[in-house]
């Protein structure tokens, strides 16, 4: 399978291509009034409303920085009413691949019951990358913000 | 045959076509070859059975043909003894007896014509012509002999003694005694199957002749002692002798013999109604004679002088022999009338066991027919639709399946119910299956249409990469183009430059001399100074230019830094719709991952050179500052060269302070011809690497080509189900 990387700060990150729709630059995006900091606002992808979470932000609290390598990564998730939705997440140093196979991953070794999105790991040449799952980065609290923003266009 | 059959089975060399033969055979062929092989076994069953019944048929004709023969033959045994006690009584000289001897001589002679009549053609099957006879040691017995014998002991008879006559005789009965039981042996007749005409068979041969032969014997002993009123001793013993033979021996045996044979008649082939009524008065008659002969036989040995007269005697032997032929004829005449019974149920049997197995055989073959030919024909519309299915034809599939059903081959179940399928047929179970299969892979082509435009879609967003790509590399080559333009600029500039100093060196070297020289050379260094003041703001002038031009080169380097990063991105998600093409994209991921990885290079490329700007840039502010600052000691200089001439030893020490700051300015030209020249360099990396990636866009675009004919090939696999509709 083909990783998406990331970083946040100076770790390394991964976030499987199949599930990625589109990686675009960081575009200018609409502010939303009283949202948590970690959602930066909403941007038109195509003809759809698609509200951005800044991952360093939601992680640890400091928001990205522009690099041109600062992008948006588009993924699509199943909300719990089963449609289906897209939300951006701008990450740095969005700018590599990695060719892997399911079986290199280790467990964490790590309890990380609070934060759900992250998940096992893998070492490679002393880097370690670890795995997110997309539909985790939104906690319920996210979701529910960003849906409850949806009912009210909708 | 693999390496199993190898070690273990070796086949003989015709084994193999044989099996190939065989496998290739239609199946109402193999069955047929099965049936046949299975027939070989019952035709060989029926034929030993038929065998059989011919056999014991012709035992049967065997034996009516012995009868036949016998007849005559017994005639003759028969009428021997009374022609020789003819014959001896007149060759005694009893004249009287030559007319009695003559209708002798002729039953003789008529049974001999009857026997030769009836015997032409049964030699061979009786075995009683000249060679079997031989063969058995009975030469004395041919039939031809014996007649030869007898026609010249006929023709001489009168000429012999009376005890060669006696011995010619019983020669001659010994020979016919031989025939007779010859027959009886080769007819079959004494080894009769059926146990009443066994024991009539016996009576008929055996015994009643024997009786015979000593009823006559009796009767004509006794009739010579009556005639010649004496009896001798031999006499009376031979007529005791004869007399208890008939009376402890024959009687009782033909009595048992025959009882039973009538009691066993019943039980073989049926009763014979005429046996039962013919039989017991014949032998009470015959018993009754017998009895009354032997009656007068006692008294004619008891007494020495019985009262009583030859004819007497002479008629009761001849009643008795006469009562013993008729019982002999009907004996006879009943084993002739059993034989043809039998004969008639053994045709009745044959003839019912050949119907019924014909009978079976076309049964057997009705029945191989009726199942090849129930197994032939459905297997032949099951390869229809097989046929259809392999040619793609979908549709023409499910039109046999539907009218094979509407035929009433298959008990076609509802939808669903697959369960119990044992209780239907082979053929039926084999249909079902085509049927699901051909559903099954209708289904599965509409999946393969539907990935086929999901992947159609994905190559269709590729190409869009590609197009994209191949703007922004031809964007980046401009932008290289250009910056290489600037950067053969800025190297003119510096070559200016560096000229330029080196003059400013000179008039300084010169302004330290004409310093040295003293208050003459005042003007010159006035002059001088403005031409310094000149020299620097030229170069403070050109160095603004330098820096004008390296500000181009940031914008130009942060240009292609953008491209860069957005080639990268472009193969980013050029890797992302691959992954999402599967296997199809493989080959485009690899290529993706090569385009990022030069995108990679360039930005670094440029960072470096961005870096080198910064550093030059920093280099031409020191320079510039330092230009400044001897601008302004050159302007204090020459204001103070107006007041120079009371202090030249200050002048002096100012001239000789401006080497410093212009070998500043020196060094700093120099770094910036190295910058210029490793500008140079990294531009000739940033060329080599658009090259690189207008090569890999190449590639790109090859397996941007592949990737369409895969899809091309998709749809080819979806006109199994778009066949003409037939489905949907």
């Amino acid at each position: 399978m083909i990783l998406i990387l990331f970083q946040i700060g100076a770790d390394t990150f991964g976030l499987e291509a199949s599930r990625v729709t589109e990686v675009v630059p960081l575009l200018a995006s609409r502010t939303v009034p009283h949202v948590p900091g970690y959602i930066t606002g909403i941007i038109n992808y195509r003809g759809d409303v698609v509200p951005l979470v800044d991952l360093s932000m939601l992680h640890r609290g400091t928001p990205s920085q522009p690099f041109l390598s600062t992008r948006i990564i588009l993924s699509g998730y199943d909300d719990e009413i089963g449609e289906r939705r897209t939300v951006g997440l701008i990450a740095e140093r969005v700018t590599d691949t990695f060719n892997c196979r399911r079986e290199d991953f280790q467990p964490p070794g790590v309890r990380t019951d609070g934060i759900r999105y992250l998940g096992e790991v893998l070492l490679d040449h002393g880097r370690t990358i670890q795995l997110v799952s997309p539909e985790r980065i939104l906690t319920r609290e996210v979701l529910e913000i960003l849906h409850a923003g949806a009912g009210e266009q909708g | 045959m693999t390496e199993r059959g190898q070690g273990k089975r070796q086949f003989p060399p015709y084994g193999k076509p044989m099996r190939t033969f065989f496998s290739n055979l239609k199946i109402a062929h193999k069955l047929l070859a099965s049936s046949l092989v299975f027939l070989l076994p019952v035709v060989v069953l029926a034929l030993f059975v038929f065998a059989s019944f011919n056999r014991d048929i012709h035992t049967v004709r065997m034996e009516k043909d012995g009868l036949r023969l016998i007849r005559p033959l017994s005639v003759i045994m028969e009428s021997l003894p009374t022609h020789r006690h003819y014959a001896h009584s007149y060759l005694q000289g009893d004249p009287a007896l030559l007319e009695r001897i003559k209708p002798v001589t002729g039953r003789i002679r008529g049974a001999f014509s009857d026997f030769f009549s009836v015997s032409d053609g049964l030699e061979q099957p009786l075995r009683i012509d000249d060679a079997s006879l031989d063969a058995a040691r009975l030469e004395e017995a041919q039939p031809a002999r014996i007649y030869r014998y007898w026609e010249k002991m006929h023709a001489e008879w009168n000429t012999l003694s009376p005890r060669e006559s006696d011995a010619r005789h019983h020669a001659l009965h010994q020979a016919a005694q031989a025939l007779f039981f010859r027959i009886g042996d080769t007819s079959s007749l004494l080894l009769d199957p059926d146990s009443d005409s066994c024991h009539l068979a016996t009576v008929s041969l055996r015994e009643l002749p024997g009786c015979q032969e000593a009823a006559a014997e009796v009767m004509l002993l006794g009739m010579d002692a009556l005639t010649a009123r004496t009896l001798t001793p031999e006499t009376r013993t031979g007529i005791a002798s004869a007399a208890g033979r008939i009376e402890k021996v024959f009687l009782d045996r033909i009595r048992r013999d025959l009882e039973t044979a009538l009691r066993e008649d019943s039980r073989v082939n049926g009763e014979s109604q005429s046996l039962q009524q013919a039989l017991p008065p014949a032998f009470a008659r015959y018993e009754q004679a017998l009895v009354l002969l032997l009656d007068k036989a006692r008294l004619l040995t008891s007494v020495d002088t019985p009262a009583l007269s030859p004819e007497e005697f002479e008629t009761a032997g001849t009643s008795a022999i006469e009562a013993g032929d008729a019982l002999w004829t009907v004996a006879v005449d009943e084993l002739d009338r059993l034989l043809d019974l039998r004969a008639a149920s053994l045709n009745r049997k044959r003839a019912f066991a050949g119907s019924l197995g014909l009978l079976a055989l076309a049964l057997a073959f009705g029945m191989v027919f009726l199942v090849a030919r129930s197994i032939a024909r459905p297997l032949a519309v099951v390869s229809g639709i097989a046929d259809a299915v392999s040619g793609g034809d979908m549709a023409g599939a499910g039109e046999r399946i539907r009218a094979a059903s509407r035929a009433g081959f298959v008990a076609v179940l509802p939808d669903g119910d697959t369960r119990d399928t044992s209780r239907h047929s082979e053929v039926d179970r084999l249909f079902r299956a085509m049927a699901l299969m051909t559903g099954t892979i209708e289904s599965l082509l509409d999946q393969v249409a539907l990935t086929g435009d999901q992947v159609a879609v994905s190559a269709g967003q590729i190409s869009e990469s590609v197009r994209r790509l191949e703007e922004t590399v031809s964007q980046q080559a401009a932008s290289t183009s250009e910056v290489t333009a600037t950067s053969r600029e800025i190297s003119g500039t510096v070559n200016e430059l560096a000229r330029t100093m080196s003059r400013v060196a000179a008039l300084a070297a010169e302004t330290g001399e004409l310093a040295g020289t003293g208050v003459e050379g005042l003007e010159d260094i006035r002059s001088s100074m403005q031409e310094l003041t000149d020299s620097t703001a030229d170069i403070t002038a050109r160095l603004n230019t330098f820096r004008e031009r390296t500000d181009m080169i940031t914008e130009v380097i942060t240009a292609i830094t953008r491209v860069a990063s957005q080639t990268n991105m472009l193969s980013l998600n050029a890797t992302i719709e691959a992954e999402k093409a599967g296997e199809y994209g493989s080959g485009f991921a690899v290529v993706a991952r090569e385009i990022s990885r030069l995108a990679d290079q360039t930005a670094i490329a440029a960072l470096d050179i961005e870096e080198m700007i910064l550093e030059m840039q920093t280099a031409v502010r020191d320079g510039v500052d330092a230009v400044e600052r001897h601008a302004r000691r050159t302007r204090e200089s020459s204001e103070r060269t107006a007041r120079i001439s009371d202090d030249l030893g200050r002048v002096i020490e100012h001239a000789r302070r401006l080497g410093s700051p212009l070998e500043q300015v020196n060094q700093g030209m120099q770094m910036q011809s190295e910058s210029a020249q490793q500008i140079s360099v990294a531009m000739e990396q940033l060329t080599r690497g658009a090259r690189l990636t207008r090569d890999s866009l190449s590639d790109f675009r090859v397996a941007a080509g592949r990737l369409n004919d895969s899809v091309t090939g998709l749809r080819e696999v979806t006109r199994f189900s778009r066949g003409d509709g037939g489905r949907a």
